[in-house]
């Protein structure tokens, strides 16, 4: 682990004891259990004293299924709670082949730096020609400063710069730890970039045996084409013209779930105009990304990875548009400004919801004329927020903040779970997704429990739907039956996955990485025994950290809930009409999840015997 | 800054006008660095790493009756997503180890564009590499046309890897050893870990079905 203390300028690195890995597994684990011990409660996100972890998984660097997975946890400035973010690209691998699990960036520098590792060589370098300058330049200067091509940079962009509370950290220019504003929090540290390579080598500690295993997991991924070859062809934006179809394509700031010719904002059609390679990160056998070039539109040239699903349902549906030059040229600027897509979607829908509703006019606007897809204001907007300039100034704040700050009943129409927006997918059809959204210690976000299985997509998916909810109704999205257990179970193996750095789209999302897999790869990577059993409880040990942290941050039960509009109105037209959820039914399943936590069934807190079961006694002093 | 990379790739550190374009991958090219090949339909060129992809598959008129190989690593760095599983593999395979710089074949990228180069020593007809050793370590095998590296003969003066057109021979500055493909005895671990089949091992190859192979790319490609 490598500590940096920006204030005094000076690096030190420590050890990690093999108990914390048999405990917390690696990256997410090891960062919640840090920043339990390290940071202050209540503290503000963008003071100094706010502390930044940025860890590689357990098994990146190896030949694990996509085991490339980067977590970056600190607290947040969009929630005000606890908060990790994960990022693909190499630079997870890069990190550890420099001999480092993570990075812990503790104060604040007096002037733009950028952090260069290579290997023992750790340096601590003046940024200030960086600053100001996009994601794109950036990574190139610093390529050219280092002279060697072949670094992996993680870096903010003007948007982290000017302190937007929902700017994202960038992993190797295009991929990124979006959610939860890192990138703000690295701009208040005037960190601008972290450059990293790695020239060692990694041992594992039966080599043979993990050889095996991680060769039948990537081939089993690899013969799973029915499904995963259209995620290498079209990139995770394939599904999107399928779920507009099912009625659940938040549209008009979730209004309703469908919009005509969603098409256009769809995979294929980008696949078949603009789409030029196919992308991935390190060591990774779905290949979900996609790179597209436009040389010519109303809008300009544009080039980037992406987008991918939220991108075309943030940019597209959520704003009205069906436009898809407008597209590809706002997720270009949003990428190379360094933005979280979904939350700038969903907080730029809200406002052209209240400017529809006739809570803000032109006036509030400065002049722009926020309805339903107009391109050309959104993009002005865009450009306000990253300058932070007029009534980009507010809109770059937290969607909660916003919302007290203009008052009247705008706070009805912020789709938003503990102050982070909603991402693309309507809970009223998903009763489990509903559930998670609800508990995600960071925020309304899909990345806590993809549970894909709940829609029996495959005879393989209903039958562990089944298997896991216990009950015949487990692949029905519109049950309640079971959905309790469901998210339980994908929560706990999506932090163990997590933590190793394994992709979920490998492990819980296409069940191919099994918990059995996993287990096996991280006692033949580390050589401490694991069970399935010891991995399950691993992830309940984080899950629950994570909500002690959040309880300790003034969180309470009350935040566990879903947007007003979810209980309060049914989709008015579209193939879901006349759909939504209750509040008695996400109740019932509040109170099953709590109790299959061993958490208070009326506070939400964990109780006394959890924390023992999980010998995490000490941490109940934050209770 | 790539021009070590793409060393005969045209306008990259190079003031020449342009005078032509890659046929395969579009860079522009001037006069000095184009590479023809003579293809049936007349003369083609292309930039120095697409000249070594086609070449050696088959495209290329030279290699109808001259190629010895019978078994053959294609790269196709159109389908290379850049993941670098086959780095990983390969030192895993050679040594036990997971690392990018012990690795024989190593993916050169451009992020910002999205462009990966898969960069494998090809066993070459007449290998520069095995001319410029001065230690016989470096041998074309008559056998199997494979070019062979014996590590107790080599005293690292590196000319191989400065007669390498392809810069496809490593040195590891911290082993002090050469690295370079031998393509695992006949069943290469980079093969066995591409997810997107950029690299495939073709056994008994012909002429006709290697041409089909590699022109035939991704039905959904983008077309001009």
């Amino acid at each position: 682990m490598l500590r940096v203390d920006l204030t005094k300028r000076k690096t030190s690195v420590e050890e990690l004891s093999p108990d914390l890995f048999r405990d917390y597994l690696g990256g997410r684990g090891i960062n919640v259990r840090y920043l339990l011990e390290e940071l202050s409660p209540k503290v503000d996100p963008y003071a100094p004293e706010n502390i930044l972890f940025i860890s590689a998984g357990c098994l990146s660097g190896t030949i694990a299924p996509a085991s490339s997975r980067l977590t970056v946890s600190s607290k947040s400035p969009e929630t005000m709670l606890y908060c990790k973010t994960t990022s693909g690209g190499h630079f997870a691998p890069e990190l550890k082949l420099a001999g480092y699990d993570g990075i812990i960036v503790t104060g604040a520098a007096d002037a733009p730096v950028y952090l260069s590792i290579k290997d023992d060589k750790v340096e601590i370098r003046d940024a200030r020609h960086l600053w100001g300058h996009d994601v794109r330049e950036t990574d190139s200067m610093l390529k050219k400063e280092t002279g060697d091509p072949k670094i992996s940079s993680l870096c903010i962009g003007p948007a982290g710069e000017n302190l937007v509370r929902y700017s994202a950290v960038m992993v190797n220019i295009y991929r990124c730890a979006s959610r939860c504003g890192m990138g703000g929090v690295m701009g208040s540290k005037r960190l601008k970039a972290v450059v990293v390579r790695g020239t060692r080598s990694l041992r594992v500690s039966n080599p043979e045996k993990f050889k095996t295993i991680a060769y039948e997991a990537r081939s089993s991924l690899k013969e799973d084409q029915d499904r995963w070859y259209r995620y290498f062809l079209f990139g995770t934006q394939r599904g999107l013209v399928w779920a507009n179809e099912a009625g659940f394509n938040p549209t008009r700031n979730f209004q309703t779930g469908y919009i005509n010719d969603a098409y256009k904002v769809g995979g294929e059609y980008i696949r078949e105009r603009y789409q030029v390679r196919e992308t991935g990160c390190g060591s990774c056998v779905i290949n979900c990304g996609t790179y597209y070039e436009m040389e010519e539109s109303p809008y300009g040239e544009a080039y980037s990875e992406g987008p991918e699903w939220e991108t075309c349902n943030s940019f597209g549906a959520r704003l009205g548009c069906v436009d898809t030059q407008w597209l590809l040229k706002a997720n270009e600027f949003a990428n190379i400004n360094g933005l979280d897509i979904s939350s700038l979607g969903n907080i730029v829908g809200f406002a052209m919801e209240l400017y529809e509703k006739g809570i803000i006019t032109k006036k509030d606007t400065d002049g722009l004329e926020l309805s339903w897809g107009n391109t050309r204001a959104i993009m002005e907007l865009f450009k306000k927020i990253v300058k932070r300039e007029g009534f980009g100034k507010l809109l770059g704040e937290s969607i909660i903040t916003i919302a007290k700050t203009i008052g009247k009943n705008a706070l009805d129409y912020a789709i938003h779970v503990k102050g982070l927006g909603l991402t693309s997918c309507d809970s009223r059809l998903t009763k489990a997704y509903a559930l998670a959204f609800a508990v995600n210690p960071r925020g309304g976000d899909h990345l806590h429990t993809e549970i894909i299985c709940q829609f029996g997509a495959t005879p393989e998916h209903v039958d562990i739907a089944k298997r896991v909810s216990e009950s015949s109704d487990g692949a029905r999205p519109l049950s309640v039956e079971g959905k309790a257990k469901m998210v339980k179970y994908h929560e706990d193996y999506v932090c163990a996955s997590d933590s190793l750095g394994i992709c979920f789209f490998h492990s819980l999302s296409s069940h191919r990485v099994t918990p059995e897999i996993m287990a096996k790869l991280f006692e033949y990577a580390t050589g401490i025994p694991m069970s399935v059993g010891q991995l399950e409880k691993a992830g309940e040990r984080i899950l629950t950290m994570e909500r002690i942290f959040n309880i300790r941050e003034g969180m309470d039960r009350e935040d566990d809930t879903l947007p007003l509009r979810m209980f309060e109105e049914e989709i008015p037209d579209g193939p879901s009409k006349g759909l939504t959820i209750t509040r008695e039914e996400l109740e019932s399943m509040l109170v099953e999840y709590y109790k299959l936590h061993g958490w208070d069934a009326e506070k939400g807190i964990p109780l006394k015997e959890t924390l023992k079961a999980l010998s995490i006694e000490s941490f109940s002093k934050f209770l | 800054m790539y021009s070590k990379y793409l060393i005969r790739c045209g306008s990259t550190g190079c003031e020449n006008p342009v005078t032509h374009r890659c046929g395969y991958c579009g860079i522009p090219l001037c006069d000095a660095h184009k590479r023809t090949l003579v293809a049936e339909k007349g003369e083609e060129y292309f930039c120095g790493a697409c000249y070594a992809y086609i070449s050696v598959s088959g495209l290329g008129k030279r290699n109808i009756d001259r190629h010895l190989i019978p078994n053959i690593l294609v790269v196709n760095s159109k389908k290379c997503t850049g993941c670098r599983s086959c780095e990983l593999a390969c030192s895993f395979e050679h040594f036990n180890e997971f690392s990018y710089e012990l690795s024989a074949i190593r993916v050169h990228k451009i992020e910002e564009r999205a462009r990966n180069y898969p960069v494998v020593c090809l066993q070459c007809e007449n290998p520069p590499c095995v001319e410029a050793c001065p230690e016989d370590a470096l041998v074309k095998s008559e056998e199997n046309g494979l070019v062979v590296f014996h590590e107790d003969r080599c005293t690292l003066c590196e000319k191989c890897i400065e007669a390498c057109p392809f810069v496809a021979i490593f040195l590891n500055r911290e082993r002090n050893r050469i690295v370079k493909c031998d393509l695992c005895d006949g069943d290469p671990a980079c093969v066995k870990a591409c997810a997107p089949e950029a690299l495939e091992w073709i056994k008994k190859y012909k002429f006709g079905e290697r041409k089909k192979l590699v022109l035939n790319l991704n039905p959904y490609r983008r077309k001009k």
